[in-house]
Order: C-alpha cells, then structure tokens, then sequence
C-alpha cells in the first residue's frame, strides 16, 4: 500500500464527498414523501401482525415421523458431518428392537445459519427446515434445542 | 415343540456308532478323506445325522460347520432322512415345456408332502431334477431306477400305487 | 525377482507375488473384495479383471489369482474391464440392501467405496432384498446375511489364521449363506477376526453397536493391556469415550489379528466399578477423600514407620501390567525414597530363578528373536508346557502362518492334551506324565546325540561338557525316557528328528515349565538342547537356528524385571552388590542409596510378611491376595501388615485390605512402554484423558515422594524414559519418538557378550509326586482364553461370554463319579474347599482336575500350596 496523504489524492476526496451530497438529499426525500403520508406503512406491526413465510423458507428444524408415529431419523450422523457450521450433536444408540436410533439429537441454535444441508444429505427424510422463524429469546441459554422441541408432535399422524 | 426335541433326543441315544467308528478308524490320520468318509458313512445310515456329524468332526478334528458346508454344497449328501423309494420328477426344458410342473403338483398332493421331502410313512422322498436325458419320454419321472414316461398327471396316482 | 508393466509404470517385485498386491504394493488400484494378503486367494468376488498380455497374447486374468511373470503388461483401467467391473457391482448390489445410514461399517465399507469409485448409480437389475434373519446368538458378534457378498474373508481366517472353522458356507447356489453346522449358535473363540475382514457390513461388533460413525472416531495406536503378546491395537474413541479396538495390519507384530480379550475387552475403561477418588480406611471402612490428603497420610505413615523399623520394614510389589515407566519410577521410589531393597515382582516371586536363567539363555544367543513375527518364518514350532490356544491365542496365529506358509512342523509337550487346531502335516503331541518335563527334553537331547541327527565334532568344537553330558546320558536309554515320561519312543524320536531338521525352530517355554518346581532344571535341559543344535549349524547361514522364546503372563511382565523391581538387580539386571553399578545409580539419581540396598534372603516378600519383618506394603496395581498360588497364606500375611497401599484401577481383593487407595489411569489414558515377552519395548499412546480423577502410576509415587522430602520430578513418561536410556546399558539407543514408528528389542540392540556355551549336566530326573489317599486328584491350574486380571473381570463383554469358572474332569474319572457336564463339584484341598461347574474333557489325564486360574472373582489359589496340590472331589 502506498501511503495516501499526497496533494493529488485529497483532491480526489473532496471530489467524492460533493458526490455522494445529490443521492443522500434525494434519499431524504423519499423519507419526506411516506413520513407526509403515514397511512401507507410499510413495516410489519410484529406481534399484532404476522409474516406468513414462503414455502421454501428454511426456519425451525423438524424431525419427522413415519406413519406409524416413529421417529424417521436413523442417526446416521449425516446431517453432523455435513453441517458447515457444526451445530448438530448425535449420539446414537440401539433401541429395543436392535434397530438404530438418536438418543440425542442437539442443534445449537446460535451457531446454527439455516443453510438447509441437512435436509438435502438427509437420506432418511427425516428432517425439514420448517415455517417457524420465531426462535429469540431474551435469555441467554436454552439455545441447544433437544428432541423434545425439535421432534414432531405425535398427534399430526393419529 | 418340547416332544419334538424329545423325539429327537431320543434317537440320538439309539444311534449306533460303531459303524462310523470303524469308517472312521479306516481313514485315521489320512488327510483330505472328508468326502470318502461322508459317502461311507451316508451309505451305512441312509443319511447325514446331526451326532454321527458331530462324531466325524471330533475324529477328523475339524469344525462340524465345515463338515456341514461340504456335505450342503453337494447334492450326493443328505441331512434328512430319506424314504424307501426316491421319486425323481425331471424338470428339464422338454419336460418343463410338456407340463412337468403339474406332474410335480400332483405328485406332490398325492404324496401329501413339499418336494424335497420325505413322506411321514418314509416311503416316498420327492426330488426335482434338472434333466434325466430322456427328452423324448416328456414329462418323465425315475423312481428308484425305473424311467416312467409320457406321464399324465391322471396316471401319477397309478405310478404311485404300482410302486407300493 | 520379476519385472512387468503395469499401467505404463515398470515394476518389480518378487517371485510368486500375484498381479494384484504387485499394484497394490506399487499406488495401483485395482478394486477387490475377497483378496486378502494375510489369507489364501479365493477369487470370489470377480472385481479385480485385468488386461494381461504375456508373450504376444492379451488375455483377462483375474490379477489376485494370477502369479507375475517376466515382462508381463498388465492394464487395469481399459473401457472393457471398467464395464465388466461395473456389471459385477451391479450383480453384487442387486442384492445388497441399502442400509449404509443404519451399518456400523459405513464410511469403511468396500463396496462403498467401489460403488463410489465406479461411478454407480441406479443398476439395470430390478433389485430383490433377501430378507434373511439376524443371526445374534452371541453376545458380541452379529451377522446380517443380507449384507453379505459372500466374499469368504470371514470363512478363511476362522480356518487359517484362527485354526477354528466355525463358519463355513452352507448350502449352494443362491442359497449359500456364511453359518454354523445346523445353525447353532456361533461356538468359537471369538477373536473378531471375521469382523477385522469383512469388507461390507455383514459382522457386527454387538459391544459397539451403532455409537459413532466410522468418520468421528479418533484412533490411537497403542498396546493390548492383557497378554504378554503385545499385539499392536487401535483405540477408537469419541468424545474420550473408548468405543472399541481395531487393529491395524500394516502395524505391530500381530499383523492385524488380535483375540477376544484384545479386542472386545476394552469396556473396564469406562466401568462404573473403578476407583473413582483416593480413598483412605477409617474405622474399617475405605472412604473417599481428595487426593493431597491421601499422599499427605501415605507420606506421613511411611515416614513414621521408616523413622521407627527402618526402610526395611516396607516391601513393595510392583506391577506386570503397568508401564516400564512406572516400573522404573517405582523401584526407584522404594529404593531411593523409601530406602528398601523388599521389591520384588509376583512373576519374580512365582519363579525366582526365571531372570538368570532368561539372561543366560540370552547371553548364549538362544533368545535372538528380534521380534514375536519372527516365528511365521518357523520351519518346526515346539511348545513346551505352553497352552498357547489359550494363554497367546496370537502366537497361535502366527504359528498357523507359519504352518500354513512354511509347511511347518509342530510338537507340543504338555502334561495336558492342549487344544491347538492347524493343518500341520506332522503334528507332534508328547502328552508326558506329571513332572517328567526335563528327562523328556533330556530323551530328545539323547536321540539326537544317539542317532547323530547333527554335526557333533563340531558341536564338541564349540562347547564344553558335551563328553559329560553323553556320559551322562549314558544309561538314560529311550526306553528308559519312554517309560518315565510316558511318551512312546516312536513319537520321541519323531520329534527328535523334527527339532534337529535344518530351519528355523522355534520352541515356546510356557508357564507350565517356568512355574513348576523342575522349571529350572527343564530350561536348562532346553538350552542344551539348543546348544546342541545352534552349535552343529554352519553359522554362516541361519538354517539350524533354533531360539526360546519365554511366555510371560502379563502384558508387561518382561518390563517389571527389566526395570528392577526384583530385590537382586538395578534395572537392566545390574547386580544390586556390585559397587560400581551402585555409582551409577547413585551418580544418576543424585542420592546416596542406603547401606539397606543390597541381595536379601532367599525369603520372598510374603514369607518376609509372615514372619513380621515387613510392617508396611506398598502395591502397585497387583492383586496378589488372589494371584499368588497359597491364597490363604497371602491373605494372612496380609493381615500381619500395619500399613497396605495399593495403586489400581479397581478394587481388588487386595484393594479392600488396604489401609489407602489410590486410583490409576489404565492403558487409554496412559504412555509409556511396555515389554512383551520377545523383550521387544512397544509404545502406548494417550487416547483419552483420566476418566474419574485417576492418575499415572508414576505421578502418584513422584507426588508422595515430593511430600516425604525428596526430589523425584519428571514431566512426563519420556522423561523418564530418557533417564532410563542414560543410566541402564541394555537400554541405550531407546528413544521415546522413535518408539512411535518402530519398537526396540534389547537383546538386538546390545549384542551382549558370547561366551563358549558349558553344558549342564543334569541328572535326568521327574519329579515324584507323593498321592495321598484322602486326596486322589492333582490340581492343575492355568491360563484362560477370555480371563486375565482385574481388567477382564470388568468387562462385560468379556464376562458375557465367559461368566463361570469351570472345573475340568477327566471323561473316565467324571464316568466313575457319575459327574455330567454342568454339574456342580466340590473340590476340597487340605486348605480350602469350593463349588464349580464341571466341565467333562478329554484333555487331562485321569485322575487330575484343571482349573483356569485368571477367573479372578474365583480364587482358585486358595486351594494351592506352594506345590502339586491334591484335592479331593466329589459330587455337590
């Protein structure tokens, strides 16, 4: 890097400075225009008012039931070792029947971006990015997501 | 089940090992004779028996499973009893064509047991082969060393009843 | 050697090598499932099609099945082979289930990764699945017959590597399936070799099951904490959990094979029973506390009593199974620290006389193996009062190898018909009477002379005492030998002519020998032997070289001795009175070592107990209330002590008697070195960091060290080991980082001095044993498959499988008693009496019982005495 400072250079910033004067008044103005006519808002009165997602929305995670009201996921541990952010924790263990299964199943929300990768190595189907997005909380823990909240409720399949 | 094994049990005591004890003493120390021996033995007992099995993989100090895998791979041996007459059903391509499968059917409805098996009177034992070389006599059945052929599955009844 | 070319690269390799391991060997890639280097060649998966051309004709081979030959051109990647390849996979997956997210082998698997390399996707076959059953008859291995190719890897080693058969192929066609005769429940020695060689996910290790993919496993190389093999393992952890062992081929002596307790008996790690915290016995009752309290009250005690009685008041045991390191760190702990030469070694103390005689045998050359791999070059394998099956199932593998290989012969001489399945052609079995081990060795040394199987002059050349020795054996004629050993004079001029023929011979001395009372006098009959024979072969080549090869128990049993934890030598068997050894010490460890540190009496430490000359004793991870034969005197002599220590990792019979307790790190969370029993020194890695407070052995002896007032510091196992390397000869040129890669043999590495080899004259005599009426049986103990030490007594894998200790009776003497197999007997000794399960056998002679010693929870040294032991039995 050259070292900036020499006369030519100081011009040139004087130069931008006046530039950037035109956009910044016209942006002003359009500030002006909707704070004249406040009938027209634009935001969202969040929690009177709620965003209906798109369906291809990458919220929530959800782990999946068969028809049967099993748990789908397998633990193949696919889902962990894809995860670029690794923020899926598995331990998998035999169940009764000799059949594979997590016994835990943790994301860590914080460290979590949503990118959806799990859901497409899923081999299993067994875990979607869902609609929920609501996922704030003014507490500091409580941001590794078990099971329990994270496996569908039984009752959709009855 | 519990008779079953009982049954089993029980003849397992009245099983003679002398005969197999003098096959085997004769191939004492011989390497590679378990086929020898399997076939002396098959024609002194009529077949392969669980404890007479066991026997020959203690004195040829190998693995029964061994012994097993080698008398299962060949068609020669048999673990089940086996009955007086065998009935070979030919299931070859001229057979299978002039209707082997419906002999194969009647056969086994007449007997009253799956092919493969042996009758409970353990007179009949019913085997499919794959080509008894008489092409010309289709559908043929061989029981014991007599070629039946041209069979229909009206005089399989008749075939039967002649054996016995 | 041969020179082709494969794939445009020029290659050579030697004679017999057959086109696949050539490209193997060479970064050529050739895919194949049924091809293993450690067995046979099957060509039963189809897979490795290559492009010969030879002479001017270009024909497919199958590469694993077709040897090299001179200026052969081999390709391996032409269109036509890439697509045959690709129908193979095809057929083999149209079956195949597509489990891979549920099988533990994922990420490993071969035919995934074929399938992967191949390109694979949908096949043009409609796929059928197969549906066949789970075999899961046994605690440890499952088979899924669904994921089979059957490839035959599993059947091979059962048979080859293994010696048991218990699978095979059943039935034909597309009904051949990898099962038992009947299918029975798998009945074998579950070594889990079938597991180490499956290329798809058939066998199952039932004790991991599902608890980590293969990719999040971390492997450590370490050594197997059990035997005195020192197989190479692979600790697989995940998230400092052990999940289960592995073994590497490429590394260690055991190229890959290990047994059931290598293996499947690494759970005692992670038991819940283990010592959590130092504990320290208040009014009875052991209870915990933290850890500088404990060595504060062992510093104060040992202080108290060394102040009042003098250093020599405390004895101390040190360990078979824990590291040289610790070894080390001990007798010089007790020496320096504690100011007492009462240290000694449960293996020193059940055979005194064994380290002079090693040594001996060493000095002469005739324990030249540089490593235990050297007996797969056997040409004649002798095992002498080794029950290898069961003590060093590896070495059986090895001696399989060779047999397999070499054509070798095979003789074993046992009191018992030990089991030892091979398909050697000749062999040998001298099953001698009770206590006629040394005339029978004498009987071959005599055949050999009498029928002149070797080069005599030139043996008379180079030895001493070889015109006594004859005169000696003079009257001992083979007749005579036969009669006494009970051994036919066929057989013992058989096996003379065996031991004698040109070629390597191995003869391993086992425990039988080394621990019974004519020991001695057997090992020295052996070294003539060997003398005899190394002697009348031309040096120049190898052939005629026969060597002895020592068995030990534990995994570091070598290693306890070699680093001094005996009362007559300094490490490295450095005379404990010679002065100038003493210098050395004292100049390497910056102290003046007491006047007290010097030979002792010919008392062992619990003689020197029961006399109440020891106050104190100090343990380092031994139970020897329950391993040392005359139980009940132990426990007694034990009972005089004033103050028990004891280091270990549970709490062992002699735990519980001790007055503190300090919890050890085991094999996972050490390093360090162990010494097998070819006296190669082998490297253990750290795999996880202590579970549940423990500690090193030699931190703990360095912490009460440092409260009594003394400096002893290191940093870390190295340290020491570098000490070790600087004070101790036979240890020079040992380095810590070099460990890693290779492991070092002390013999090999310090060509100890030769000197003309005297002959000893013995008088050829068997030991009598005096029957007593009351008691009609003789009690033979020994070594057990799935048991060794406080380790495998808390391993539930282990303990699944063998969960009773048994009794084996003669079939003759269980006919007369009307004695079944299962039946509960009731043994009694003049000392002791117990219950067991019978165990009908062929095996023994008549009028003897056998039982395993290493059952640990069964303390089968209560009914011992120091010698044969007679008991009585009878029906409970």
């Amino acid at each position: 890097m050259t070292p900036c400072g020499s006369g030519g250079q100081d011009a040139l910033i004087q130069e931008r400075k006046f530039k950037m004067i035109k956009p910044l008044l016209q942006g002003l103005a359009l500030t002006l225009k909707y704070f004249i006519r406040p009938s027209q808002v634009v935001t969202m009165q969040y929690p009177e008012e709620r965003w209906t997602p798109y369906p291809r929305f990458r919220g929530l995670h959800e782990l999946q039931r068969d028809q049967n009201g099993k748990e789908k996921c397998v633990a193949c541990g696919l889902c962990s070792t894809v995860c670029p952010s690794e923020c899926i924790h598995i331990v998998s263990a035999e169940n009764a029947q000799g059949e594979r299964y997590s016994e835990v199943y943790e994301i860590d929300m914080l460290r979590c971006i949503f990118c959806g990768y799990c859901q497409e190595v899923c081999p299993e189907d067994a875990i979607f990015l869902k609609q929920e997005y609501e996922l704030a909380s003014s507490e500091g823990t409580g941001f590794i997501y078990g099971k329990e909240r994270l496996l569908a409720p039984l009752k959709k399949h009855k | 089940m519990n008779t079953l094994n009982r049954q089993k049990r029980d003849q397992n005591e009245e099983i003679d090992f002398s005969k197999a004890e003098e096959i085997l003493d004769a191939y004492e120390g011989v390497h590679g004779a378990l086929i020898p021996v399997l076939q002396k033995i098959q024609a002194a007992y009529g077949y392969l028996q669980e404890p007479v099995i066991n026997l020959v993989a203690e004195r040829m100090n190998m693995n029964a499973s061994e012994i097993v895998g080698v008398a299962t791979f060949y068609a020669q041996f048999h673990l089940q009893p086996r009955g007086v007459h065998i009935i070979k059903v030919c299931c070859g391509t001229a057979c299978h064509v002039k209707g082997a499968p419906k002999i194969v059917e009647k056969f086994s409805a007449e007997l009253d047991v799956p092919v493969g098996s042996t009758t409970k009177d353990k007179l009949f034992t019913l085997e499919e082969v794959a080509c008894l070389g008489a092409c010309s006599l289709a559908p043929v059945a061989m029981i014991d060393e007599d070629v039946h052929g041209k069979l229909a599955p009206d005089n399989v009844t008749q075939v039967i009843q002649k054996t016995k | 050697m041969i020179n082709l070319i494969i794939d445009n690269k020029n290659i050579t390799v030697p004679r017999g090598t057959d086109i696949f391991l050539a490209a193997k060997n060479n970064g050529i890639y050739i895919p194949g499932l049924c091809y293993h280097p450690k067995l046979s060649q099957y060509g039963g998966c189809r897979l490795c099609m290559v492009e010969v051309t030879e002479r001017g004709r270009t024909r497919h081979k199958f590469s694993c099945a077709q040897p090299v030959s001179e200026g052969m051109q081999v390709k391996t990647k032409t269109p036509e082979i890439i697509k045959y390849t690709k129908s193979v996979m095809e057929y083999l997956l149209a079956h195949h289930p597509l489990d891979c997210p549920t099988c533990d082998k994922s990420g490993e698997c071969g035919l995934q990764d074929i399938t992967h390399d191949l390109k694979l996707s949908k096949g043009r076959f409609k796929t059928v699945r197969m549906n066949k059953p789970m075999r899961r008859d046994n605690p440890l291995l499952e088979f899924n017959a669904n994921r089979c190719i059957l490839c035959g890897r599993c059947v091979k080693l059962c048979k080859d590597v293994e010696g048991v058969g218990a699978i095979d192929f059943q039935n034909r066609g597309i009904n051949t399936i990898i099962g038992t005769a009947f299918d029975k429940p798998l009945d074998c020695s579950f070594c889990g070799g079938c597991l180490s060689v499956c290329p798809t996910g058939s066998w199952q290790d039932r004790t991991f099951k599902f608890r980590a993919r293969h990719w999040e496993l971390k492997k450590t190389t370490s050594i197997c904490p059990y035997c005195a093999v020192g197989c190479t393992i692979e600790t697989n952890t995940k998230d400092n959990t052990v999940l289960k062992i592995t073994s590497n081929d490429a590394r260690g002596m055991n190229e890959g094979n290990l047994c059931i307790k290598g293996r499947f008996g690494h759970d005692f790690v992670h038991s819940d029973k283990r010592i959590k915290t130092p504990l320290i016995k208040k009014n009875g009752v052991l209870s915990p506390v933290s850890w500088d309290d404990a060595i504060g009250y062992v510093a104060k005690r040992f202080r108290e009593i060394k102040n009042v009685y003098g250093g020599k008041a405390i004895g101390g045991i040190g360990s078979e199974k824990c590291t040289n390191e610790d070894n080390y760190v001990f007798q010089k702990f007790c020496r320096m620290v504690l100011e007492t030469n009462n240290i000694d070694n449960l293996s020193n103390m059940k055979s005194p006389l064994l380290n002079t005689l090693i040594h001996k045998s060493i000095v002469h050359g005739f324990t030249s193996t540089t490593s235990l791999k050297k007996i797969e070059k056997a040409d004649t394998l002798f095992f002498v009062g080794a029950d290898v099956t069961e003590a060093h199932p590896v070495i059986g593998t090895l001696a399989r190898k060779a047999i397999r290989l070499n054509k070798a012969d095979l003789i074993i001489a046992n009191l018992r018909n030990v089991r030892f399945d091979s398909i050697a052609k000749n062999d040998i079995r001298l099953i001698h009477k009770l206590g006629t081990q040394a005339p029978l060795i004498n009987a071959l040394i005599k055949t050999i002379i009498d029928e002149k199987l070797v080069d005599l002059k030139r043996v008379e050349k180079a030895t001493d005492g070889l015109r006594e020795l004859k005169s000696l054996l003079k009257t001992f004629t083979i007749k005579k030998a036969s009669q006494i050993t009970g051994v036919s004079e066929e057989t013992i001029r058989k096996a003379s002519a065996l031991v004698a023929k040109p070629g390597n011979c191995y003869i391993v001395c086992g425990k039988d020998i080394e621990e019974d009372p004519s020991g001695p006098d057997t090992i020295k009959a052996l070294m003539n032997l060997c003398a005899l024979i190394n002697t009348a072969s031309s040096l120049k080549t190898d052939a005629g070289k026969i060597s002895l090869v020592f068995s030990r128990l534990n995994n570091n049993s070598q290693g306890a001795n070699d680093m001094g934890v005996v009362p007559d030598f300094f490490p490295g068997y450095l005379d404990i009175d010679d002065q100038s050894n003493r210098k050395r010490f004292e100049k390497s460890w910056d102290t003046k070592l007491s006047d007290t540190i010097r030979k002792g009496t010919a008392f062992n430490l619990i003689d020197l107990a029961l006399k109440k000359k020891l106050k104190a004793m100090f343990v380092m991870g031994e139970n020897p209330i329950v391993n040392f034969p005359n139980g009940k005197t132990v426990k007694e002599a034990f009972r005089q002590l004033e103050f028990i220590v004891v280091q270990d990792t549970f709490l062992t019979e002699t735990a519980q008697l001790a007055d503190v307790v300090f919890p050890t790190a085991t094999f996972a969370e050490k390093e360090g070195t162990y010494t097998n029993m070819a006296m190669e020194v082998q490297r253990l890695n750290i795999a996880i960091p202590p579970v549940c407070n423990a500690r090193q052995d030699w931190q703990i002896l360095c912490d009460i060290a440092k409260k009594m007032g003394v400096t002893l510091f290191y940093e870390s196992s190295k340290e020491i080991l570098d000490e070790i390397e600087n004070t101790v000869p036979i240890f020079s040129g040992i380095y810590y980082e070099r460990l890693i890669r290779q492991s070092f043999n002390w013999v090999t590495a310090h060509k100890l001095k030769s000197r003309k080899y005297k002959f000893e004259i013995l008088n050829p005599k068997s030991v009598t044993v005096k029957k007593k009426r009351d008691y009609p049986f003789l009690l033979l103990t020994g070594p057990s498959l799935h048991h060794l030490g406080s380790f495998s007594r808390n391993s539930n894998s282990l303990v699944s499988v063998a969960s009773e200790c048994f009794v084996e009776v003669n079939r003759k003497d269980a006919q007369q008693m009307n004695i079944h197999d299962g039946d509960e007997v009731l043994i009694e000794s003049i000392q002791d009496s117990m219950k067991l399960k019978a165990k009908v056998t062929k095996k023994l002679p008549e009028n003897m019982i056998f039982i395993p010693e290493d059952y640990e929870w069964v303390h089968v040294n209560v009914l011992r005495d120091n010698v044969y032991t007679k008991v009585k039995l009878s029906k409970a």
